[in-house]
Protein backbone atom coordinates (compact mmCIF):
# COMPACT_ATOMS: atom_id res chain seq x y z
CA UNK A 1 0.00 0.00 0.00
CA UNK A 2 2.53 2.19 1.18
CA UNK A 3 4.36 1.62 -2.23
CA UNK A 4 1.16 2.38 -4.64
CA UNK A 5 1.23 5.74 -2.74
CA UNK A 6 4.60 6.25 -3.47
CA UNK A 7 4.41 5.48 -7.17
CA UNK A 8 1.33 7.84 -7.25
CA UNK A 9 2.82 11.14 -5.36
CA UNK A 10 4.74 11.98 -8.88
CA UNK A 11 1.47 11.63 -10.74
CA UNK A 12 -0.37 13.67 -8.11
CA UNK A 13 2.18 16.67 -8.62
CA UNK A 14 1.75 16.45 -12.12
CA UNK A 15 -2.08 17.07 -11.88
CA UNK A 16 -1.50 19.97 -9.34
CA UNK A 17 0.96 21.54 -11.39
CA UNK A 18 -0.59 21.88 -14.78
CA UNK A 19 -3.43 23.20 -12.49
CA UNK A 20 -1.12 26.55 -11.53
CA UNK A 21 2.34 26.41 -10.75
CA UNK A 22 4.89 27.71 -13.21
CA UNK A 23 5.56 31.10 -15.17
CA UNK A 24 4.88 32.14 -18.82
CA UNK A 25 7.85 31.82 -20.72
CA UNK A 26 8.81 35.88 -21.01
CA UNK A 27 8.92 35.05 -17.22
CA UNK A 28 12.09 33.05 -16.97
CA UNK A 29 14.52 35.01 -17.09
CA UNK A 30 15.97 33.89 -13.15
CA UNK A 31 15.16 30.54 -14.12
CA UNK A 32 17.61 30.38 -17.05
CA UNK A 33 20.68 31.83 -14.62
CA UNK A 34 23.15 29.10 -14.46
CA UNK A 35 22.89 29.23 -10.82
CA UNK A 36 19.56 28.00 -11.16
CA UNK A 37 20.16 25.29 -12.96
CA UNK A 38 20.31 21.67 -11.44
CA UNK A 39 23.13 20.69 -13.51
CA UNK A 40 25.60 23.61 -12.47
CA UNK A 41 28.12 22.30 -10.17
CA UNK A 42 28.48 18.71 -12.25
CA UNK A 43 31.74 18.35 -11.64
CA UNK A 44 31.58 18.94 -7.46
CA UNK A 45 28.33 16.78 -7.88
CA UNK A 46 30.41 13.88 -9.56
CA UNK A 47 33.51 14.56 -6.96
CA UNK A 48 30.91 14.26 -4.53
CA UNK A 49 29.26 11.01 -5.52
CA UNK A 50 32.46 9.43 -5.74
CA UNK A 51 33.10 10.34 -1.83
CA UNK A 52 30.31 9.54 -0.25
CA UNK A 53 29.73 6.30 -2.32
CA UNK A 54 33.17 5.24 -0.91
CA UNK A 55 32.35 6.01 2.49
CA UNK A 56 28.83 5.58 2.85
CA UNK A 57 26.48 2.98 1.67
CA UNK A 58 23.79 5.29 -0.64
CA UNK A 59 24.26 6.45 -3.88
CA UNK A 60 22.86 7.98 -6.69
CA UNK A 61 19.80 9.49 -6.36
CA UNK A 62 19.85 12.83 -8.31
CA UNK A 63 20.01 10.95 -11.87
CA UNK A 64 21.75 8.70 -13.86
CA UNK A 65 25.06 7.90 -15.29
CA UNK A 66 28.51 7.53 -14.45
CA UNK A 67 30.78 4.40 -13.52
CA UNK A 68 31.12 1.92 -10.44
CA UNK A 69 34.29 1.99 -8.62
CA UNK A 70 35.54 -0.69 -6.21
CA UNK A 71 36.51 2.40 -3.89
CA UNK A 72 37.86 1.81 -0.42
CA UNK B 1 22.50 50.07 -18.29
CA UNK B 2 24.47 47.10 -19.23
CA UNK B 3 22.44 44.66 -16.41
CA UNK B 4 19.05 45.55 -17.81
CA UNK B 5 20.33 44.74 -21.59
CA UNK B 6 21.97 41.10 -20.00
CA UNK B 7 18.40 40.95 -18.21
CA UNK B 8 16.34 41.88 -21.64
CA UNK B 9 18.19 39.38 -23.54
CA UNK B 10 18.42 36.56 -21.28
CA UNK B 11 14.59 37.43 -20.78
CA UNK B 12 14.06 36.98 -24.69
CA UNK B 13 16.50 33.48 -24.79
CA UNK B 14 14.93 31.67 -22.27
CA UNK B 15 11.32 32.66 -23.43
CA UNK B 16 12.26 31.10 -27.00
CA UNK B 17 13.77 28.27 -25.74
CA UNK B 18 10.55 27.71 -23.37
CA UNK B 19 8.44 28.35 -26.93
CA UNK B 20 10.38 25.58 -28.83
CA UNK B 21 12.09 28.17 -31.03
CA UNK B 22 15.62 27.48 -31.39
CA UNK B 23 18.11 30.81 -30.74
CA UNK B 24 20.88 29.38 -29.65
CA UNK B 25 24.08 30.42 -32.53
CA UNK B 26 25.37 26.51 -32.67
CA UNK B 27 28.79 25.68 -32.43
CA UNK B 28 29.52 26.61 -28.78
CA UNK B 29 31.74 24.66 -26.58
CA UNK B 30 31.94 24.79 -22.84
CA UNK B 31 34.85 23.19 -20.72
CA UNK B 32 34.80 22.56 -17.01
CA UNK B 33 37.75 21.39 -15.68
CA UNK B 34 38.62 20.15 -12.05
CA UNK B 35 41.12 19.41 -9.33
CA UNK B 36 39.95 17.63 -5.76
CA UNK B 37 42.43 16.38 -3.40
CA UNK B 38 40.56 14.50 -0.25
CA UNK B 39 42.34 13.10 2.89
CA UNK B 40 41.46 11.52 5.45
CA UNK B 41 43.52 12.00 8.78
CA UNK B 42 46.38 8.59 8.96
CA UNK B 43 44.31 6.99 6.51
CA UNK B 44 43.78 7.07 2.58
CA UNK B 45 44.40 10.11 0.52
CA UNK B 46 42.97 10.76 -3.24
CA UNK B 47 43.77 13.28 -5.76
CA UNK B 48 41.22 13.28 -8.72
CA UNK B 49 41.57 15.23 -11.39
CA UNK B 50 38.30 15.83 -14.41
CA UNK B 51 37.70 17.53 -17.74
CA UNK B 52 34.40 18.01 -19.23
CA UNK B 53 33.34 19.07 -22.52
CA UNK B 54 30.18 19.80 -23.96
CA UNK B 55 29.57 21.16 -27.43
CA UNK B 56 26.28 22.76 -28.81
CA UNK B 57 25.98 21.05 -31.90
CA UNK B 58 22.69 23.62 -32.97
CA UNK B 59 19.31 22.68 -32.77
CA UNK B 60 19.14 21.61 -29.52
CA UNK B 61 21.72 18.58 -29.64
CA UNK B 62 24.35 18.26 -27.59
CA UNK B 63 27.37 16.00 -27.40
CA UNK B 64 29.07 15.49 -23.99
CA UNK B 65 32.56 13.91 -23.14
CA UNK B 66 34.34 13.70 -19.97
CA UNK B 67 37.42 12.41 -18.40
CA UNK B 68 38.51 11.28 -15.20
CA UNK B 69 41.65 10.32 -13.64
CA UNK B 70 42.26 9.45 -9.73
CA UNK B 71 44.99 7.99 -8.02
CA UNK B 72 44.30 6.47 -4.32
CA UNK B 73 47.25 5.51 -1.45
CA UNK B 74 47.10 4.88 2.34
CA UNK B 75 45.52 2.97 4.94
CA UNK B 76 41.58 1.71 4.82
CA UNK B 77 40.33 0.33 7.96
CA UNK B 78 40.29 -3.79 6.77
CA UNK B 79 36.94 -4.03 9.00
CA UNK B 80 38.92 -6.49 11.81
CA UNK B 81 37.98 -5.01 15.54
CA UNK B 82 40.97 -3.55 17.48
CA UNK B 83 42.29 -5.47 20.55
CA UNK B 84 43.97 -5.33 23.57
CA UNK B 85 47.62 -6.35 22.00
CA UNK B 86 48.88 -6.77 18.92
CA UNK B 87 47.42 -8.17 15.48
CA UNK B 88 49.60 -8.98 12.62
CA UNK B 89 47.29 -9.65 9.37
CA UNK B 90 48.59 -10.84 6.18
CA UNK B 91 48.27 -7.89 3.31
CA UNK B 92 46.02 -9.09 -0.14
CA UNK B 93 48.87 -10.09 -2.12
CA UNK B 94 49.44 -12.49 0.83
CA UNK B 95 52.69 -11.81 0.45
CA UNK B 96 53.58 -9.88 3.18
CA UNK B 97 52.29 -9.19 6.64
CA UNK B 98 51.19 -5.83 8.78
CA UNK B 99 50.57 -5.41 11.93
CA UNK B 100 48.66 -3.09 14.56
CA UNK B 101 49.23 -2.03 17.81
CA UNK B 102 47.10 -2.81 20.58
CA UNK B 103 44.43 -0.66 21.08
CA UNK B 104 44.69 0.70 17.13
CA UNK B 105 42.06 0.41 14.26
CA UNK B 106 43.37 -2.45 12.20
CA UNK B 107 44.09 -0.49 8.78
CA UNK B 108 45.97 -1.50 5.94
CA UNK B 109 48.52 0.86 4.75
CA UNK B 110 49.26 -1.10 1.37
CA UNK B 111 46.26 0.56 -0.95
CA UNK B 112 47.42 1.84 -4.13
CA UNK B 113 45.58 2.58 -6.91
CA UNK B 114 44.85 4.36 -9.71
CA UNK B 115 41.76 4.71 -11.85
CA UNK B 116 40.97 6.09 -15.18
CA UNK B 117 37.12 6.50 -16.70
CA UNK B 118 35.41 7.94 -19.46
CA UNK B 119 31.94 9.06 -19.78
CA UNK B 120 30.17 10.00 -22.97
CA UNK B 121 26.45 11.44 -23.96
CA UNK B 122 24.16 13.07 -26.34
CA UNK B 123 21.28 14.61 -26.16
CA UNK B 124 19.32 14.99 -29.15
CA UNK B 125 14.80 16.02 -29.57
CA UNK B 126 12.49 14.02 -30.48
CA UNK B 127 10.22 16.50 -30.92
CA UNK B 128 9.51 19.56 -29.82
CA UNK B 129 8.76 19.07 -26.43
CA UNK B 130 10.66 15.45 -26.19
CA UNK B 131 14.69 15.08 -25.86
CA UNK B 132 16.51 11.93 -25.51
CA UNK B 133 20.05 11.11 -24.31
CA UNK B 134 22.01 8.03 -24.55
CA UNK B 135 24.86 8.15 -22.88
CA UNK B 136 28.03 5.19 -21.98
CA UNK B 137 30.75 5.16 -19.31
CA UNK B 138 34.08 2.91 -18.86
CA UNK B 139 36.41 2.95 -16.12
CA UNK B 140 39.56 0.89 -15.28
CA UNK B 141 41.76 0.54 -12.00
CA UNK B 142 43.85 -1.75 -10.88
CA UNK B 143 41.12 -4.47 -9.71
CA UNK B 144 38.31 -3.11 -11.02
CA UNK B 145 36.62 -2.59 -14.71
CA UNK B 146 33.16 -1.03 -15.36
CA UNK B 147 31.39 -0.31 -18.54
CA UNK B 148 27.80 0.61 -18.82
CA UNK B 149 24.94 2.40 -20.81
CA UNK B 150 22.56 4.78 -20.19
CA UNK B 151 19.77 6.06 -21.96
CA UNK B 152 16.73 8.92 -20.43
CA UNK B 153 13.78 10.51 -22.97
CA UNK B 154 12.07 13.71 -21.15
CA UNK B 155 8.82 15.36 -22.23
CA UNK B 156 7.72 18.81 -21.46
CA UNK B 157 4.43 19.95 -20.67
CA UNK B 158 2.37 22.92 -19.33
CA UNK B 159 4.45 25.30 -20.99
CA UNK B 160 7.58 24.18 -20.47
CA UNK B 161 7.00 24.34 -16.53
CA UNK B 162 6.62 20.75 -15.97
CA UNK B 163 9.28 18.33 -17.26
CA UNK B 164 8.58 14.41 -17.11
CA UNK B 165 11.96 11.66 -17.87
CA UNK B 166 12.52 8.26 -17.44
CA UNK B 167 16.27 7.22 -17.53
CA UNK B 168 17.55 3.53 -17.32
CA UNK B 169 21.67 2.87 -16.68
CA UNK B 170 23.05 -0.40 -16.93
CA UNK B 171 26.22 -1.56 -15.51
CA UNK B 172 28.60 -4.27 -15.84
CA UNK B 173 31.39 -4.37 -13.51
CA UNK B 174 34.12 -7.04 -13.39
CA UNK B 175 36.24 -7.48 -10.41
CA UNK B 176 39.64 -9.05 -10.03
CA UNK B 177 41.20 -8.44 -6.35
CA UNK B 178 44.94 -8.32 -5.80
CA UNK B 179 45.86 -11.42 -4.59
CA UNK B 180 42.40 -13.54 -5.88
CA UNK B 181 39.18 -13.28 -3.97
CA UNK B 182 39.12 -15.31 -1.08
CA UNK B 183 36.15 -17.70 -0.53
CA UNK B 184 33.37 -16.16 1.90
CA UNK B 185 33.78 -16.54 5.93
CA UNK B 186 37.61 -18.68 5.32
CA UNK B 187 39.91 -18.02 7.44
CA UNK B 188 42.86 -14.83 6.91
CA UNK B 189 45.70 -16.83 4.68
CA UNK B 190 48.74 -16.78 7.75
CA UNK B 191 50.94 -15.66 5.92
CA UNK B 192 53.85 -16.49 8.76
CA UNK B 193 52.41 -20.09 8.48
CA UNK B 194 52.65 -21.07 4.93
CA UNK B 195 55.03 -22.58 3.39
CA UNK B 196 56.49 -21.10 -0.24
CA UNK B 197 54.72 -23.67 -2.39
CA UNK B 198 51.21 -22.60 -0.71
CA UNK B 199 52.13 -18.91 -1.51
CA UNK B 200 52.72 -19.60 -4.92
CA UNK B 201 49.40 -21.12 -5.39
CA UNK B 202 47.33 -18.47 -3.44
CA UNK B 203 49.33 -15.49 -5.30
CA UNK B 204 48.44 -17.25 -8.54
CA UNK B 205 44.92 -17.40 -7.81
CA UNK B 206 44.39 -21.06 -7.73
CA UNK B 207 42.42 -23.44 -5.20
CA UNK B 208 44.04 -25.59 -2.80
CA UNK B 209 43.25 -28.63 -1.79
CA UNK B 210 40.24 -28.98 0.35
CA UNK B 211 42.04 -30.98 3.15
CA UNK B 212 44.73 -27.75 3.40
CA UNK B 213 43.21 -26.12 6.56
CA UNK B 214 44.64 -22.43 4.36
CA UNK B 215 41.61 -20.68 3.00
CA UNK B 216 40.60 -21.29 -0.54
CA UNK B 217 40.49 -18.32 -3.23
CA UNK B 218 37.15 -18.47 -5.76
CA UNK B 219 38.19 -18.72 -9.27
CA UNK B 220 37.74 -16.71 -11.29
CA UNK B 221 36.80 -13.53 -12.07
CA UNK B 222 33.77 -11.47 -10.03
CA UNK B 223 31.03 -10.25 -11.71
CA UNK B 224 28.27 -7.67 -10.88
CA UNK B 225 25.20 -6.19 -12.94
CA UNK B 226 24.05 -3.01 -11.77
CA UNK B 227 20.51 -1.53 -13.38
CA UNK B 228 18.89 1.37 -12.19
CA UNK B 229 15.55 3.08 -12.89
CA UNK B 230 14.86 6.74 -12.76
CA UNK B 231 11.59 8.49 -12.77
CA UNK B 232 11.88 12.39 -12.88
CA UNK B 233 9.50 15.37 -12.37
CA UNK B 234 11.10 18.40 -12.39
CA UNK B 235 8.69 21.12 -12.07
CA UNK B 236 8.92 25.84 -12.07
CA UNK B 237 6.65 26.70 -8.79
CA UNK B 238 6.92 30.53 -9.68
CA UNK B 239 9.41 32.73 -11.07
CA UNK B 240 11.99 32.31 -8.62
CA UNK B 241 11.65 28.42 -7.58
CA UNK B 242 12.36 25.43 -9.05
CA UNK B 243 12.41 21.75 -7.59
CA UNK B 244 12.10 18.32 -9.18
CA UNK B 245 11.43 14.90 -7.31
CA UNK B 246 13.35 11.76 -8.66
CA UNK B 247 12.37 8.05 -7.37
CA UNK B 248 15.00 5.60 -8.50
CA UNK B 249 15.23 1.35 -8.38
CA UNK B 250 18.43 -0.44 -8.21
CA UNK B 251 19.21 -3.36 -8.68
CA UNK B 252 22.14 -4.97 -8.25
CA UNK B 253 23.98 -8.68 -8.67
CA UNK B 254 26.57 -10.83 -8.25
CA UNK B 255 29.94 -10.13 -6.62
CA UNK B 256 29.17 -7.32 -3.65
CA UNK B 257 32.12 -8.78 -1.10
CA UNK B 258 34.89 -6.33 -0.15
CA UNK B 259 37.78 -8.92 -0.85
CA UNK B 260 39.98 -6.65 1.21
CA UNK B 261 37.78 -6.76 4.50
CA UNK B 262 37.71 -8.96 7.20
CA UNK B 263 35.12 -9.81 10.65
CA UNK B 264 37.18 -10.68 13.80
CA UNK B 265 36.01 -14.24 15.48
CA UNK B 266 36.19 -13.25 19.16
CA UNK B 267 37.82 -16.33 21.31
CA UNK B 268 38.62 -15.71 25.13
CA UNK B 269 41.89 -15.42 24.53
CA UNK B 270 42.69 -14.50 20.91
CA UNK B 271 40.75 -13.35 17.60
CA UNK B 272 40.83 -15.40 14.19
CA UNK B 273 39.75 -13.24 11.24
CA UNK B 274 37.16 -14.08 8.40
CA UNK B 275 37.16 -13.32 4.73
CA UNK B 276 33.34 -11.06 4.99
CA UNK B 277 30.54 -12.65 2.70
CA UNK B 278 27.82 -10.46 1.66
CA UNK B 279 24.21 -11.26 -0.35
CA UNK B 280 24.72 -10.80 -3.86
CA UNK B 281 21.25 -9.31 -4.65
CA UNK B 282 20.35 -6.02 -3.20
CA UNK B 283 17.49 -4.18 -4.70
CA UNK B 284 17.48 -0.15 -3.52
CA UNK B 285 14.76 2.59 -3.69
CA UNK B 286 15.63 6.41 -3.47
CA UNK B 287 13.23 9.34 -3.33
CA UNK B 288 15.07 12.70 -3.73
CA UNK B 289 13.97 15.85 -3.80
CA UNK B 290 15.41 19.13 -4.25
CA UNK B 291 14.60 22.65 -4.80
CA UNK B 292 16.08 25.80 -6.11
CA UNK B 293 14.80 28.61 -4.69
CA UNK B 294 16.05 32.41 -5.72
CA UNK B 295 16.88 35.30 -3.00
CA UNK B 296 17.38 38.84 -4.87
CA UNK B 297 20.04 37.53 -6.87
CA UNK B 298 21.19 35.01 -3.89
CA UNK B 299 20.23 31.17 -4.30
CA UNK B 300 19.57 28.65 -2.34
CA UNK B 301 19.74 25.00 -3.36
CA UNK B 302 18.26 22.09 -0.57
CA UNK B 303 17.93 18.29 -1.37
CA UNK B 304 16.79 15.57 0.83
CA UNK B 305 17.73 11.85 0.14
CA UNK B 306 15.94 8.74 1.51
CA UNK B 307 16.85 5.01 0.66
CA UNK B 308 16.09 1.70 1.77
CA UNK B 309 17.13 -1.56 0.46
CA UNK B 310 16.26 -5.30 1.09
CA UNK B 311 19.32 -5.36 3.08
CA UNK B 312 18.11 -3.94 5.61
CA UNK B 313 19.52 -0.54 5.43
CA UNK B 314 17.56 3.23 5.84
CA UNK B 315 19.42 6.70 4.93
CA UNK B 316 18.33 9.98 5.41
CA UNK B 317 20.20 12.46 3.55
CA UNK B 318 19.93 16.62 3.53
CA UNK B 319 22.08 18.72 1.72
CA UNK B 320 22.10 22.35 1.58
CA UNK B 321 24.05 25.22 -0.11
CA UNK B 322 23.67 28.73 -0.39
CA UNK B 323 25.20 31.07 -2.87
CA UNK B 324 25.48 34.47 -1.57
CA UNK B 325 26.35 36.85 -4.67
CA UNK B 326 28.75 39.14 -3.57
CA UNK B 327 28.85 41.11 -6.84
CA UNK B 328 28.06 40.39 -10.27
CA UNK B 329 31.34 38.61 -10.47
CA UNK B 330 31.77 36.87 -7.15
CA UNK B 331 30.17 34.76 -4.72
CA UNK B 332 30.64 32.87 -1.60
CA UNK B 333 28.89 29.47 -1.30
CA UNK B 334 28.35 27.95 2.36
CA UNK B 335 28.04 23.97 2.32
CA UNK B 336 26.09 21.48 5.09
CA UNK B 337 25.69 18.01 4.50
CA UNK B 338 23.88 15.58 6.89
CA UNK B 339 23.28 11.86 6.30
CA UNK B 340 22.54 8.96 8.29
CA UNK B 341 22.05 5.58 8.48
CA UNK B 342 21.14 2.21 10.02
CA UNK B 343 23.12 -1.09 9.66
CA UNK B 344 22.58 -3.52 7.53
CA UNK B 345 21.29 -6.81 8.51
CA UNK B 346 24.25 -8.76 8.21
CA UNK B 347 26.72 -6.26 9.43
CA UNK B 348 28.19 -7.30 12.99
CA UNK B 349 31.02 -5.76 14.10
CA UNK B 350 32.75 -9.02 15.29
CA UNK B 351 31.87 -12.56 15.79
CA UNK B 352 32.16 -14.70 19.02
CA UNK B 353 32.66 -18.38 19.22
CA UNK B 354 28.70 -18.18 21.36
CA UNK B 355 26.84 -17.72 18.88
CA UNK B 356 27.01 -19.86 14.98
CA UNK B 357 29.16 -18.59 12.40
CA UNK B 358 26.06 -16.53 9.97
CA UNK B 359 25.88 -17.16 6.32
CA UNK B 360 26.72 -13.71 5.82
CA UNK B 361 28.54 -11.29 7.92
CA UNK B 362 30.67 -7.57 7.34
CA UNK B 363 32.00 -5.79 9.74
CA UNK B 364 32.66 -2.98 6.87
CA UNK B 365 31.47 0.64 8.97
CA UNK B 366 30.35 1.32 6.27
CA UNK B 367 27.43 -1.10 6.37
CA UNK B 368 27.14 -0.41 10.24
CA UNK B 369 24.73 2.65 11.35
CA UNK B 370 26.35 5.60 11.10
CA UNK B 371 26.39 9.70 10.73
CA UNK B 372 27.97 11.53 9.27
CA UNK B 373 28.46 15.60 8.57
CA UNK B 374 30.03 17.91 6.13
CA UNK B 375 30.24 21.73 6.02
CA UNK B 376 32.05 23.90 3.94
CA UNK B 377 32.48 27.13 1.63
CA UNK B 378 33.38 27.71 -1.69
CA UNK B 379 34.04 30.91 -3.30
CA UNK B 380 33.68 31.77 -6.98
CA UNK B 381 34.63 34.24 -9.56
CA UNK B 382 34.49 35.40 -13.39
CA UNK B 383 37.44 36.43 -14.53
CA UNK B 384 37.75 39.67 -16.90
CA UNK B 385 37.86 37.03 -19.94
CA UNK B 386 34.85 35.01 -19.03
CA UNK B 387 36.21 32.38 -17.63
CA UNK B 388 34.96 31.13 -14.22
CA UNK B 389 36.85 29.99 -11.40
CA UNK B 390 36.19 28.32 -8.05
CA UNK B 391 37.73 26.77 -5.16
CA UNK B 392 36.32 25.19 -2.57
CA UNK B 393 37.38 23.72 0.61
CA UNK B 394 35.26 21.08 2.99
CA UNK B 395 35.31 18.92 5.87
CA UNK B 396 33.48 15.75 6.14
CA UNK B 397 33.67 13.58 9.85
CA UNK B 398 31.89 10.34 10.05
CA UNK B 399 30.66 10.87 13.51
CA UNK B 400 31.47 8.11 16.16
CA UNK B 401 29.22 4.99 16.74
CA UNK B 402 27.53 4.33 20.02
CA UNK B 403 29.74 1.39 21.26
CA UNK B 404 27.86 -2.22 21.91
CA UNK B 405 26.91 -2.76 25.81
CA UNK B 406 29.23 -5.85 26.35
CA UNK B 407 32.62 -6.43 24.62
CA UNK B 408 34.72 -9.29 25.33
CA UNK B 409 37.79 -8.84 26.86
CA UNK B 410 39.68 -8.64 23.89
CA UNK B 411 38.67 -5.23 23.31
CA UNK B 412 37.32 -4.27 26.43
CA UNK B 413 37.85 -0.56 26.66
CA UNK B 414 38.44 0.30 23.37
CA UNK B 415 37.32 2.89 20.63
CA UNK B 416 35.58 -0.27 18.68
CA UNK B 417 33.94 3.04 16.30
CA UNK B 418 36.29 5.59 15.43
CA UNK B 419 35.11 8.76 14.07
CA UNK B 420 36.95 9.61 10.46
CA UNK B 421 38.00 13.28 9.78
CA UNK B 422 38.58 14.20 6.16
CA UNK B 423 38.96 17.10 4.18
CA UNK B 424 38.27 17.68 0.66
CA UNK B 425 40.00 20.61 -1.14
CA UNK B 426 38.53 21.69 -4.83
CA UNK B 427 39.96 24.30 -7.72
CA UNK B 428 37.36 24.39 -11.01
CA UNK B 429 38.20 26.21 -13.84
CA UNK B 430 35.83 26.44 -16.74
CA UNK B 431 35.75 28.37 -20.50
CA UNK B 432 33.95 28.56 -23.41
CA UNK B 433 34.57 28.96 -27.05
Amino acid sequence: MKKTKLFLLPLIIVLISGCSLGVQPWERDVLARDAMMFDNEALDIAFDSHIYFSKEATSGGSGIGGGGCGCN
Amino acid sequence: MAVTKNRLLTTLTSACVALGVSSSPAEVTEVDSAILLYSEIDRVSLAEMAVSAKHDFGNERIGSLKLVFDALTGSSANGATPANFAQTFTSPSGSETYTTAPGETPLDGSFRDVRGAIDASYSFPMSRLTKAVVGSHFSSEMDYTSIGVNSSISRDFNKRNTTLSLGLALSHDIINPQGGRPDPLTTMIDQQEDDDDDDDLLLNGLSKDDDDDIPNRLSGSGIKNVADIVLSLTQAIDRNTISRLNYSYGRVSGYQNDPYKFVSLVYPDSINYLYESRQDLRNKHVLFGEVKRNFSGDVLTASYRFMKDDWGIKSHTVDMRYRLQKTDKSYFQPHVRWYNQSAADHFIPYLTTDEPIPEYASSDYRLSNMTAVTYGLKYGRTLSSGRMFSVRLEHYKKLKNTPPGDVPDAMSGLDIYPSVDAIILQASFSLGF
